[in-house]
């Protein structure tokens, strides 16, 4: 009977989008409502300081952005099967010492090499966190907690704490270049993003990760191999915080091991923003996209108008539980 | 499952067996060493009024090892105990007041001969000094950072912060010849070390009523935080013609700015601290001036101190040593192995 009722709700419900064009249907709105609370806050800022529409300044964002958004964009994977990952900003840290230490000029390996080792060290912490997880069963919040204090120390032990200096310059240009009018760490994010899209959406696996997030039994019993899947997607994540790492060393233009030290937090909240389910199944990747940016603007726009660090960390705070708030109302109506 | 779990204790035993060693070691040498310096103290002083130290060991806890400025005290904390005959462990409390607390209270505990320590907080020191101070007869010194229990400590080692912060500033104006629009970006904020800098900064800042403040944020004291809220800054629009930062690592995130802005020498930059780097960007006149505050000195200092104490001779209580402004034209002077 209620079935019924649904399927009747929803069968009105795309003879309106018939009717009426599909941007003025509450559908719509729903939907993309965490896009225009970014355009909200862009037009106040925009306000309220006027350099903030500029050029140069919206490249910034988008620079600024792309560090915790290619972190956030592999947290929405992990979140999606159900799990999370606290270890990231502690393995972008140890990756960033080990592409700083062998592109600097003491070891004075090509870019290539620094690339290669940072991102290898991170999918080596993300197969450690895989397997805890998948096949050990450590609860993903214990597994990762357990990784984000070793590959902390590790960073730290691995220079006895002292940063690294002197990268090689054309290591240093990886950060730093602009290609087309942007920043080369922009294109490192798109081309993330699109991937983790076409992922999601476009391939086999992406439906295996929304299955095993949704309902892990029901995922397990229509023949999904639960922990193949986790395991891999914890070595996405693993080489996206790699990467991270890389390109950490290269912004910074050196080694840093204190590098990232609660950027699992920013980028969780970015996710969460962006409307992805802790609990699993639920998300999407250009919600995460545009919660980053949310957290940007907020960042950048507080920076410009010389607002302290402090109110920025009560807005996030603010701005997290009201993303939160919408999320739960949209789909306790849509469930209604 | 009883096996797996057995296992796992055992693996676990294993692995402590193997840390142990490593760990106890000195604990063991200690003792040892510590018969022969005892003897030879003894005789040196007046036998009964003069402490015995209980050890050959000294706790240095430092505020946090997370830059290269606290890393290299470490470094001297280490060397300059070798060079008085002390085995100094190091302590990293992460700038966590409650950690340092509890680390404070262990190395009392464990029988160090002499504890050194940098606050992590002005306030808050007062109960854990007063228990050490009362529980051990040993040496508790204040190194760098000071704390409200001041008058409780044996002697405190301190550079006069405030004074760099202000000898800094001098050096900008003189730059400025008088009049601009400067930048400031200070460390984590609400720490003391911070507050004080800038607190030195604005007791000169009045003297050049042509000096303005156009922003003011906090770097964390590190360079990957420094470094977007100097690009922000620079996309704001706004006129800069310095950014002074509280140390040499959140300069050296803004070089990586300037640099990449094409405005290196255009905006100058002040750190503080004179790391090796910072010394370096100096020389090749990527930033402008930093402050140097010796922790080489001030370990000094403190174990002349610790000797004394244990010798039985009297010594300074308060030790203040004056940070020096540091140029590309006496670094040559100032430090000429670089």
């Amino acid at each position: 009977m209620q079935n019924q009722e649904k399927d009747q709700k929803h069968n009105t419900a795309t003879e309106q989008n018939e009717k009426v064009p599909f941007y003025k249907s509450s559908q719509f709105w729903k939907s993309t409502g965490i896009f225009w609370a970014l355009v909200i806050l862009v037009i106040i800022m925009a306000i309220s300081q006027p350099a903030f529409l500029t050029k140069p300044n919206l490249i910034n964002i988008l620079k600024q952005a792309s560090i915790t958004g290619i972190l956030a964009i592999g947290l929405t994977l992990v979140l999606l099967t159900g799990g999370i990952d606290l270890s990231v900003g502690s393995v972008l840290a140890v990756a960033c010492m080990a592409a700083a230490f062998l592109t600097s000029d003491v070891q004075g390996f090509p870019v290539i090499v620094g690339f290669i080792a940072g991102i290898g060290v991170g999918a080596i912490f993300g197969l450690v966190n895989g397997f805890g997880i998948a096949y050990i069963g450590f609860a993903p919040f214990i597994m990762t907690m357990a990784t984000l204090s070793a590959a902390r120390g590790i960073a730290l032990v691995s220079t006895n704490n002292r940063p690294i200096f002197n990268l090689s310059r054309t290591f240093i240009d990886v950060s730093n270049s602009i290609y087309f009018g942007l920043p080369s760490l922009v294109y490192y994010f798109l081309i993330v993003a699109v991937l983790a899209y076409i992922l999601t959406k476009k391939t086999v696996f992406g439906k295996w990760i929304y299955a095993v997030g949704g309902n892990q039994i029901a995922a397990k019993y229509s023949g999904i191999n639960v922990e193949k899947v986790k395991l891999i997607i914890y070595m996405i994540m693993g080489s996206l915080s790699g990467l991270t790492g890389v390109l950490m060393a290269s912004r910074i233009t050196s080694g840093n091991p204190t590098v990232g030290e609660g950027y699992e937090l920013d980028a969780i909240a970015a996710c969460v923003i962006g409307g992805v389910s802790m609990s699993g199944g639920a998300g999407s990747v250009i919600g995460t996209v545009i919660g980053v940016l949310i957290l940007g603007v907020i960042s950048n726009g507080f920076d410009i108008l010389g607002i302290s660090s402090n109110y920025q960390r009560i807005m996030k705070g603010l701005v997290i539980l009201l993303a939160v708030f919408i999320d739960i109302r949209s789909r306790s109506r849509k469930n209604s | 499952m009883k096996r797996i779990t057995f296992v796992t204790i055992l693996v676990l035993v294993g692995l402590i067996a193997a840390c142990a060693p490593a760990a106890s070691a000195p604990a063991e040498e200690a003792p040892a060493a510590e018969q022969p310096a005892a003897e030879e103290v003894a005789p040196a002083a007046e036998e009964a009024a003069v402490p015995v130290p209980p050890s050959k060991k000294v706790a240095w806890v430092a505020s946090n090892i997370a830059n290269e400025f606290t890393t290299g005290m470490a470094a001297n904390a280490e060397s300059v105990g070798a060079e008085h005959g002390w085995e100094v462990t190091v302590f990293n409390p992460d700038s966590d007041l409650s950690k340092q607390i509890s680390q404070l209270e262990n190395a009392g505990s464990q029988g160090y001969a002499a504890i050194i320590f940098d606050p992590v907080a002005y306030d808050g020191m007062t109960a854990v000094v007063e228990e050490l101070t009362s529980s051990y007869d040993i040496p508790v010194i204040t190194l760098h950072g000071s704390c409200s229990a001041q008058d409780l400590l044996t002697a405190f080692v301190a550079i006069n912060i405030q004074e760099g912060g202000r000898l800094k500033m001098e050096q900008v104006a003189k730059d400025l010849n008088g009049k601009g629009d400067i930048a400031i970006m200070t460390g984590t904020e609400g720490q003391t070390t911070a507050i004080f800098i800038t607190d030195g900064y604005y007791e000169v800042l009045p003297e050049y009523p042509d000096i303005n403040v156009v922003f003011t944020g906090a770097g964390n004291w590190n360079a990957d935080d420094a470094t977007p809220l100097a690009e922000n800054w620079l996309s704001s629009g706004k006129n800069l013609d310095a950014i002074v930062c509280n140390n040499d690592g959140m300069a050296l995130g803004v070089r990586a700015v300037l640099q990449a802005a094409g405005l290196t020498g255009q905006i100058k930059l002040y750190g503080l601290d004179a790391t090796p780097e910072g010394r370096k960007a100096i020389r090749d006149g990527s930033m402008n001036a930093s402050i140097w505050v010796d922790s080489h000195a001030e370990f000094v200092a403190a174990f002349d101190i610790i000797d004394a104490f244990y010798a039985g001779e009297p010594f300074e209580k308060e030790v203040m040593i004056a940070p020096t402004l540091v140029t590309k034209d006496n670094i040559d002077e100032l430090f000429p192995n670089d």
